[in-house]
């Protein structure tokens, strides 16, 4: 293979190159939508005990009996509040803990939040960072209280 | 509904437990208490005993030996490599990267068209209009990252049937 | 109130004889081992041919089931040996001579699989190479459509090992295959036991996740 063609490679990767860097540098960054995220947070006891299912759990109630084997399912919280992007909406869970919801994206009605639950304290239990379309939930459990878990439903618009 | 989706974040000795009870490793008071930690999920049991097959399955393999052949050369076709180390001789030197795509032109083309890629790819997501379509989730929900607290694994799973996504967090307990 | 601490936990769990994980099994002539390496280190070549002996079955059959191929697993465990008499200087003993061998088998291993990576392959997949299962004798009163079946599985689990990445190929083939401890594969691939716990946690999830359409009993 001769010089020249050796060039012409060197000279393509060179140009290659150099546009990876230009776009990164000319193109804009990420849209995010303004206005506030409307926040829904439902605090749960489930528990192996009598009780049965709170019948405020709505809807709710026949997807946690879905997804778990607890007898009883109380609503003990459900606190609601809204949240600018890049702006913390916290709340207190019981057991000490609290709950912090901060919206970082919203876009055609998808809503990218970092959830973070921390125990009394203030040592992280989870961080985790989820995307929800508008009226979908996510489920935070398993921080223990009394006889049972917290199970947390985190709905968002 | 997708396929459930489990794993545990390793981050904890409270996390290796469970990995360890997992593969059926744990015995006594540990086991016991890995044991209470998944009581209450379901989701978390069946991931647990699907490990718990894999590793039983894995480890009723046969062994591979050598053969009555391969077994009697052995040790000459060591030998020959312990003498062919022991007669010196000159090492090539590790080629540095500029003279490998001088010397292979496909290899420098194969790193233009990857770096053609690259900028695609950087493009569209800057654009924003590729990873994160309207229609990329099923359910309306995707768990982009999670990690557990210092002390507290994670496992995330959805059961069959259910439009919920868990994340659940294995809290150590503490005795008040 | 009382709290786990994290460093005594992990304590208890390298504590093998506390119960809950199984004690680490020494090699049953590990003391032999001991006495033929010292002979070697003088240059005495017949006690590392003993040892060679003694140990390449075990070598081979780790070679074997990290690269799936004869030819190559002869090539790795052969040239382990090789690397092994030229550091028998450096071996100081604080683990077994079977140990400290698995560790270079399994680097020889690896590196041979990322050189066939480097060959053309799009990823870790062997399993498109992947040899058929030695037939093994069938116990006397054992089925034989039950035999066929754990053989079909093993088979399927053969290739899923295959399309593993090779550190936590390596980590699941020692423990599932060679029956290892956690202490001695740590050794053995030259990292923590956290670490080799969570490769062979993902191993084995990414093992079931791959057999999950084939075989229904492991949904």
């Amino acid at each position: 293979m001769g010089r020249s063609v050796r060039r012409r490679h060197g000279v393509f990767l060179s140009l290659v190159l150099l546009l990876a860097l230009g776009s990164l540098l000319t193109l804009p960054p990420l849209a995010t939508g303004q206005g506030a995220v409307p926040l829904k947070v439902q605090v749960i006891y489930a528990a192996n005990e009598a009780g049965g299912v709170d019948g405020r759990l709505g809807t709710l109630a026949a997807e946690l009996q879905k997804t778990f084997r607890y007898s009883k399912y109380e609503l003990l919280d459900s606190p609601q509040g809204s949240a600018a992007v890049n702006q913390g909406w916290r709340t207190g869970l019981p057991g000490d803990r609290s709950l912090e919801i901060t919206p970082t994206a919203i876009k055609d009605g998808e809503y990218t939040l970092t959830v973070r639950v921390q125990a009394s304290g203030g040592q992280a239990l989870v961080n985790t960072r989820v995307k929800l379309k508008a009226g979908r939930t996510v489920l935070v459990g398993g921080p223990t209280h009394q006889k049972g878990v917290l199970i947390i439903a985190i709905t968002a618009g | 509904m997708g396929a459930m989706a489990h794993w545990l974040h390793m981050s904890t000795g409270r996390g290796r437990r469970l990995a360890a009870y997992a593969a059926g490793d744990l015995a006594g008071p540990q086991r016991a208490r890995a044991e209470a930690a998944v009581s209450g999920c379901p989701g978390c049991r069946r991931e647990i005993e699907a490990h718990r097959r894999v590793a039983q399955t894995l480890r009723a393999t046969p062994r591979v030996t050598l053969t009555d052949a391969e077994a009697g050369a052995f040790w000459s076709g060591v030998e020959r490599r312990i003498e062919t180390r022991e007669r010196p001789h000159r090492i090539p030197a590790r080629p540095a990267l500029r003279e490998m795509l001088w010397d292979h032109p496909r290899l420098s083309l194969a790193s233009a068209a990857a770096a053609a890629v690259l900028v695609v790819g950087i493009t569209l997501t800057q654009m924003g209009g590729w990873l994160s379509s309207s229609n990329g989730f099923p359910n309306g929900v995707e768990v982009v990252s999670v990690e557990g607290g210092s002390d507290a694994p994670v496992m995330l799973f959805q059961m069959p049937g259910s439009s919920l996504k868990v994340i659940w967090v294995f809290e150590e307990p503490t005795a008040e | 109130m009382r709290k786990y601490r994290i460093d005594h936990d992990l304590e208890r769990l390298r504590n093998q004889r506390r119960g809950g994980i199984e004690p680490a099994r020494e090699h049953p002539e590990s003391q032999d081992d001991r006495a033929l390496v010292e002979q070697a280190k003088q240059g005495d070549r017949e006690a590392f041919a003993t040892l060679v002996r003694r140990h390449q079955d075990r070598a081979f059959n780790l070679a074997y089931q990290m690269l799936r191929n004869r030819e190559d697993a002869l090539d790795v465990a052969q040239e382990a040996f090789a690397r092994a008499f030229t550091s028998l200087p450096t071996f100081k003993g604080d683990a077994s001579f079977g140990t400290w061998l698995h560790r270079i088998v399994v680097n020889l291993a690896i590196d041979s699989l990322r050189r066939r990576r480097r060959g053309g392959e799009a990823s870790y997949d062997d399993s498109r190479g992947i040899a058929e299962e030695p037939e093994a004798d069938l116990p006397a009163n054992e089925d034989p459509a039950a035999a066929l079946e754990a053989k079909q599985t093993r088979a399927l689990l053969a290739r899923g090992i295959a399309r593993l990445p090779p550190a936590q190929r390596a980590v699941l083939i020692l423990r599932e295959i060679e029956g290892m401890s956690y202490e001695e594969i740590a050794r053995a691939v030259g990292c923590n036991l956290g670490t080799v716990m969570s490769r062979l946690f993902y191993a084995r999830r990414r093992l079931q996740q791959s057999l999950k359409p084939h075989l229904a009993d492991l949904r």
